[in-house]
């Protein structure tokens, strides 16, 4: 493979334009284009060699992880949530099982160690976090409660994202009036005061807890859908893009295939974030009375039962669930606050 | 019958301003351009940033929607070709782009890459494609191992050879080669065109090579067309258009290029051209270089004058829009010491 020209054969040196070759090194006697070659050729191979052996240049995961781990707070927040998904988990297993639960006794069964008072026993080495008004076991129902709250965090958020990312997308890609129709939409989500939107979509749907996922699920897509809008304008004027399409790709294809994936390191955090949210929403609901419905425990409704024993002096009923609630939430903020450093480019240094 | 015919092209960007989004200026990208390309030819597009070669480039393979003008690839409109029409086009022309950085997905394996097409127009069965990307990559000098990687994995070299091997993946006929070369590394430079000049013949490739490197564009061209702010000011056969430049704009360019000599260096005239090149948004009037232009005349300034052929270089299909071309360096004008008459504008009707 040669770098002379053929069509001009001869050429003087003198030529301002001796051919393609010599502009890059210039040389009468030597043939330095081929050592220009060579020498490109052993540049490629030493990338090559790079790329093979091991150091390979370093992933968007790696390298996030390898910031991540600096970040002990959001390491903190990681072993919450890792806690809270087996424990969560658990009990999602355990609800299909013949018992139903998995916790020292069942969650709503009444009459343990019920004090003459009415007002529960305290903390014990048979009820470590004591009992409530009507004997029961606040371990057991603490417990139960937090496979509410997984639920709740994972098809809440997974609704939003389903809507989030598809009218995101869509929205951002062909602009003009559907990017307007689409955008006013979610403005309008997130104009109106959130709690009575859900209360509004529930009345709709009915009380029970599958309506709390749904309501809090429809209610968060605009957060989604917006936040990947912008990161689809920077994408979408990427050449891999307008590769695609010279290739004859379909504009689904495009978006789904091309654009989507690239624009998913903002949403990772927004997860995190949203599912914090979602639980926090829930105890929201069910404190005031919307949402799970008694027996049945979770955390938000311990919380509105309890709080007048609290008043009382009972403390132990209303404590250990507003822990559980409130370490899980700090969890994922603080994962997801450490996921949105993480992956700034703008604070790596 | 020529490949690719591009009649008048014209794009033209409106710029919007206020929130009512009025349309207050209108930014000629490309305006009114024409050429043709011969089936295993290569035609060069020279030009400086923002002349609207590349724009010209995607609007000829319909990636942006032209303002006006005609295209016909082998005999098909594809301005005006329907959507079914269109995929079938999609198959024969292809582009490489100049950034091998952005053109590739980060998310996507090369063998993804490279075999989109084939899954897109559903070409074989998929142990059938999987062997077709390992052929592809072989043929690009990259090798099958390399097909199971992610692009953030090769160098810009490497990373350029994956975009040729994705364009060539159907068997194309034409190849729109957006500046390829242009953002490598000098010492890859020389591998790459090596590369492309090898495929064309190869694949019996037609390409349209757009590059501001002029010495690029002379080694690997047939033709080339020297394209400012948004016309072509001049368009010849290679080595006619080197040898004897005719248009001014030409003339600069060529003087700007170095030459490997430092005593015919130092002896050389040198042709520097003042000001910068105008906004797009606001062209001059007449002439668009004419603010520029050492020769130019009080004529310069009332119209654009038409690509003509000069006469001069028979067989050449050389052409320039100039009233006022170079003499030849036998000190003949290419046709009369005349203003070049031909070139003057057709009078308007009615005008």
């Amino acid at each position: 493979m040669s770098f002379d020209d053929p069509r001009a054969p001869g050429r003087s040196a003198h030529d301002p334009l001796d051919d393609g070759g010599n502009v890059i090194v210039s040389s009468g006697a030597v043939d330095a284009r081929d050592a220009a070659e060579v020498a490109g050729e052993r540049l490629e191979r030493r990338h090559e060699e790079q790329a093979g052996d091991g150091k390979r240049p370093l992933t968007l995961w790696s390298d996030t992880w390898r910031r991540l781990k600096r970040n002990h707070l959001a390491l903190v927040g990681l072993g919450i949530i890792t806690v809270f998904m087996i424990v969560g988990m658990i009990q999602v297993v355990a609800w299909v099982t013949p018992k139903g639960y998995l916790a020292p006794y069942p969650p709503n069964a009444t009459n343990y160690d019920l004090s003459p008072e009415g007002r529960g026993s305290p903390p014990s080495w048979s009820h470590p976090f004591g009992t409530d008004y009507v004997g029961r076991d606040i371990l057991s129902r603490t417990l139960v409660a937090t496979r509410i709250s997984l639920l709740v965090g994972v098809i809440a958020v997974a609704i939003a994202l389903i809507i989030g990312l598809v009218l995101g997308p869509i929205s951002g890609y062909y602009g003009g009036w559907v990017d307007s129709v689409i955008m006013r939409l979610a403005d309008i989500f997130f104009a109106f005061p959130y709690i009575l939107f859900v209360l509004l979509i529930m009345v709709v749907l009915g009380p029970g807890f599958q309506n709390v996922f749904i309501a809090i699920g429809i209610l968060g897509w605009a957060t989604y859908a917006r936040l990947n809008r912008g990161s689809v304008l920077s994408v979408k004027a990427m050449e891999y893009v307008e590769a695609a399409r010279a290739q004859g790709a379909s504009d689904l294809r495009v978006i789904f295939r091309h654009v989507l994936p690239n624009t998913m390191a903002p949403i990772y955090v927004a997860i995190a974030m949203g599912i914090g949210g979602a639980i926090v929403t829930e105890a929201a609901l069910s404190y005031l009375g919307i949402g799970i419905q008694p027996p049945d425990a979770s955390w938000g409704k311990m919380i509105s039962d309890y709080l007048s024993y609290f008043w009382a002096g009972s403390w132990w009923m209303l404590t250990f669930p507003s822990i559980a609630l409130t370490v899980t939430v700090f969890g994922f903020i603080s994962f997801g606050n450490g996921l949105r450093d993480a992956t700034d480019p703008k604070l790596k240094e | 019958m020529s490949l690719l015919e591009v009649r008048d092209l014209t794009k033209h960007f409106p710029i919007k301003t206020g929130i009512l989004k009025r349309q207050t200026g209108t930014v000629y990208a490309v305006d009114g351009i024409s050429f043709s390309v011969d089936r295993g030819e290569t035609l060069g597009l020279v030009g400086e940033s923002g002349c609207g070669k590349s724009t010209a480039g995607r609007s000829i393979l319909r990636l942006i929607a032209a303002t006006g003008g005609e295209v016909s690839f082998d005999g098909v409109d594809v301005m005006r070709a329907s959507r079914s029409e269109m995929q079938k086009l999609r198959r024969d022309m292809q582009i490489i782009f100049q950034d091998p950085y952005a053109s590739l997905n980060p998310r996507m394996r090369v063998r993804d890459i490279v075999g989109e097409s084939l899954k897109i127009h559903r070409v074989g069965t998929p142990a059938e494609r999987r062997r077709h990307v390992f052929e592809l990559l072989e043929t690009v000098g990259l090798n099958a191992e390399h097909a199971e990687r992610y692009p953030h994995e090769f160098s810009g070299g490497q990373r350029q050879r994956i975009g040729i091997a994705r364009a060539l993946a159907l068997n194309p006929k034409l190849i729109i080669c957006d500046e390829p070369v242009s953002a490598l590394d000098v010492s890859i430079r020389a591998q790459v065109i090596n590369l492309l000049e090898d495929l064309q013949d190869e694949f019996d490739l037609t390409y349209v090579f757009i590059a501001h490197d002029l010495s690029v564009v002379k080694h690997i061209s047939d033709r080339v067309a020297v394209m400012y702010l948004g016309k072509i000011v001049e368009i010849s056969d290679s080595g006619v258009l080197y040898d004897r430049p005719q248009h001014p704009y030409t003339e600069a360019l060529l003087s700007a290029v170095p030459i490997p000599d430092p005593h015919t260096e130092r002896a050389r005239r040198r042709i520097i051209l003042e000001g910068d090149v105008p906004s797009p948004a606001a062209p001059p009037s007449g002439c668009v270089f004419h603010p520029r232009c050492p020769r130019a005349r009080p004529i310069c300034a009332e119209a654009m004058p038409r690509l003509v052929g000069t006469g001069g270089d028979a067989g050449a299909r050389h052409e320039v829009a100039c009233y006022f071309p170079a003499r030849f360096a036998d000190g003949r004008r290419s046709v009369a010491d005349e203003p070049f008459a031909d070139a003057r504008p057709a009078p308007r009707p009615g005008a």
